[in-house]
C-alpha cells in the first residue's frame, strides 16, 4: 500500500522536472519514513540525490519499503497544466501496478500510468570534502550560467575568501561575473582553501534552471578541480542535491 | 582563360557524360519561374552537379543566388559572343538562363562521392554508446560481448539483465521496419538452440513502423526507444567530463 498526499502540486511538478533534468526513468525508494532517490545522468557524469521525508506531506501512507519506477517525462506530461492551487495525491494500484495520479482544485482531476520495473541498484553518494561552500540567490546564479552560455560550452567556478567568481572563456570572447562577499546575492561565503574547478554548461545550466523553480536558494559546494554539489533548500525536512563531475580540462 | 565557343562543346560532352560542371567569369542571370528576377552582369560561379542540379553563386553569401533542384534539362550554345546555359527544370518548368560575356575558368570533373552523411551517431556511435552505457537501454544491463558471431551473422550488443537472462540487442538508426525484426528473431533463435537461460530480444531504434508493432507483440521483442542524437549527446557529455564514479569509490 502506497499513498502520498501534497498540498503543493506545483512543488511536486517542479521536483519532478529538476530530476528529469538528469534521468529518464526516475526510481524512488519509498519506506516507512520517506521517499528517496539516488541516481545518476546515463553518462554518468552528474548525480540527483533527493529526499522528502513523510512530514512535509499532508497524508504519507507506506506499509512496507517499496520501490515506484516511472518515466519522467510520462509525468511530467501530465503534469504540465498543473495550477499553484492543486493539490497531488499519488498512489500505486497493487493489481495493476499503475500509478493513480489525482488532482484537486475545483475540479478533480484522475490520471493512470504505467509503473516501470524498478532498477537494480542505488549508487553511494561521492565521498568529498568540499572546501569552498557558496550560499547564494538562485537568481543570480541562473543570471549568471546565463551569460556565461554565451561564451562557451564550460564555465570555471571560482572562490577566494573576499569573492566568488563565474568565468567562461570561448573562441570569440570571454565573461567574468564576480560577487563579493557581503553582497545581498551572498548569504554565506565559507571558503577554507582558494578553489577552482570547470564544469560543463550543458550540465550546470539544466540544474540550475530546475533549481530555481524549486528554491530561492542554492548552496555551491566545491573544491579545486573536484565535483560541484549544488544543494537546494526545500521546505521542512527535504533534501535536493546535484553532484557534477568537473570538466576535463 | 577559354573562349567561348571552345567552352560550347566541351560543356556539352560533360554534360552528356554527367559529369559536374563548374563554370567562372562574367555573367547575367534571367530566372523566369514561380517568381521572376534578373541579376546585371557580374562575376559568379556556376555549378552543375550530376544529378542535373544547378547553382549560381556570388563571390559572397553562402546560398546561391540562383538554383534549380536536381532534374533539369539543359541547352548550351553560343549566343553573339556570349556563352548561354539555359536550365529547365522539367516538373516545375523553371528556368534559367545564364549568360557569360567572359568565362575564366571551366573545370569538367570526374568526380566521385558514396560516403554515407550522418547528422548526429552512425550506426556504430550507438553501439559504442550502448557498450560504455549499458544503462541507457536499461538498468543493470551488464555486456558481456559485441558484434559476436551467431549464425547468420553478427549480433550487435549481448548482455546479461539483473535477472541473469540474456538480452540480445539489435541496433538500427532509423525508423526500424519488418527487416530489422525479423534479424533479431533470427539471431534470437540461434541463442534459444545453445543456451538454457531465458531468452530476450531488444530493438533499439529511434522508432519502429506501426506495421511491425504487432510482429514485436508475437515474437515478444521488445522496443526500446534510442535515437542517434541522443546518443551523440551522451558521447560528447562523457567526453567532456570526467565520471562522478570516479569519486564514489
Amino acid at each position: 500500500m502506497f499513498k502520498i498526499k501534497m498540498s503543493d502540486a506545483k512543488l511536486w511538478k517542479n521536483l519532478i522536472t529538476a530530476i528529469a533534468a538528469l534521468v529518464d526513468e526516475a526510481s524512488f525508494n519509498v519506506d516507512l519514513e520517506a521517499i528517496r532517490l539516488r541516481a545518476m545522468d546515463p553518462s554518468h557524469v552528474a548525480m540527483v540525490d533527493f529526499e522528502l521525508s513523510k512530514t512535509i506531506f499532508d497524508e504519507f501512507v507506506s506499509e512496507e519499503s517499496t520501490k515506484l519506477c516511472i518515466n519522467t517525462s510520462e509525468m511530467l506530461k501530465l503534469l504540465r497544466r498543473v495550477g499553484s492551487d492543486e493539490s497531488i495525491e499519488l498512489s500505486v494500484d497493487p493489481k495493476t501496478a499503475r500509478l493513480n495520479m489525482v488532482l484537486r482544485s475545483k475540479y478533480t482531476r484522475t490520471f493512470s500510468m504505467a509503473t516501470l520495473e524498478p532498477s537494480s541498484e542505488e549508487p553511494p553518494t561521492p565521498k568529498l570534502s568540499f572546501n569552498s561552500r557558496v550560499k547564494t540567490t538562485a537568481t543570480f546564479m541562473r543570471d549568471a550560467i546565463d551569460d556565461a552560455m554565451r561564451i562557451s560550452d564550460y564555465v570555471k567556478l571560482e572562490a577566494s575568501q573576499e569573492k566568488f567568481t563565474i568565468e567562461s572563456k570561448g573562441d570569440l570572447g570571454s565573461a567574468s561575473i564576480e560577487v563579493e562577499k557581503g553582497s545581498e546575492e551572498i548569504l554565506n561565503l565559507d571558503v577554507k582553501e582558494p578553489s577552482r574547478a570547470t564544469f560543463s554548461l550543458n550540465f550546470l545550466s539544466e540544474m540550475i534552471k530546475a533549481a530555481s523553480s524549486v528554491s530561492d536558494i542554492v548552496t555551491v559546494e566545491f573544491s579545486t578541480n573536484m565535483p560541484v554539489r549544488l544543494s537546494l533548500e526545500l521546505p521542512q525536512q527535504g533534501k535536493f542535491q546535484y553532484y557534477l563531475a568537473p570538466y576535463k580540462e | 582563360m577559354p573562349r567561348i565557343k571552345d567552352a560550347v562543346p566541351i560543356i556539352q560532352k560533360g554534360l552528356s557524360e554527367k559529369k559536374a560542371i563548374i563554370v567562372i567569369g562574367e555573367c547575367s542571370v534571367d530566372y523566369v519561374g514561380r517568381a521572376s528576377s534578373k541579376l546585371k552582369l557580374g562575376d559568379r560561379i556556376v555549378i552543375i552537379k550530376r544529378d542535373s542540379s544547378i547553382l549560381v553563386h556570388r563571390p559572397r553569401d553562402y546560398s546561391p543566388v540562383n538554383w534549380q533542384p536536381p532534374g533539369c534539362l539543359f541547352e548550351i550554345q553560343s549566343l553573339n559572343d556570349f556563352l548561354s546555359i539555359k536550365a529547365v527544370h522539367k516538373k516545375s518548368k523553371e528556368t534559367v538562363n545564364i549568360s557569360f560575356k567572359r568565362v575564366y575558368t571551366l573545370l569538367v570533373l570526374d568526380i566521385f562521392d558514396t560516403g554515407e552523411f550522418t547528422l548526429y551517431a552512425s550506426e556504430e556511435d550507438m553501439q559504442r554508446c550502448i557498450l560504455s552505457h549499458p544503462d541507457i537501454i536499461e538498468s543493470g544491463l551488464k555486456v558481456i560481448s559485441y558484434e559476436k558471431k551467431i549464425e547468420p551473422g553478427f549480433v550487435d550488443v549481448y548482455c546479461l539483465d539483473s535477472l541473469n537472462r540474456l538480452v540480445v540487442v539489435e541496433i538500427k538508426r532509423r525508423i526500424a521496419g519488418i527487416d530489422a525484426v525479423m534479424q533479431l528473431e533470427k539471431y534470437l533463435e540461434a541463442v534459444r538452440k545453445y543456451s538454457n537461460r531465458e531468452v530476450r530480444g531488444v530493438l533499439a531504434a529511434p522508432g519502429i513502423s506501426r506495421s511491425v508493432q504487432k510482429s514485436l507483440v508475437a515474437l515478444n521483442i521488445e522496443f526500446k526507444p534510442l535515437s542517434p542524437k541522443k546518443c551523440a549527446e551522451l558521447l560528447r557529455k562523457t567526453s567532456e567530463s570526467k565520471s562522478l564514479e570516479k569519486y564514489i569509490t
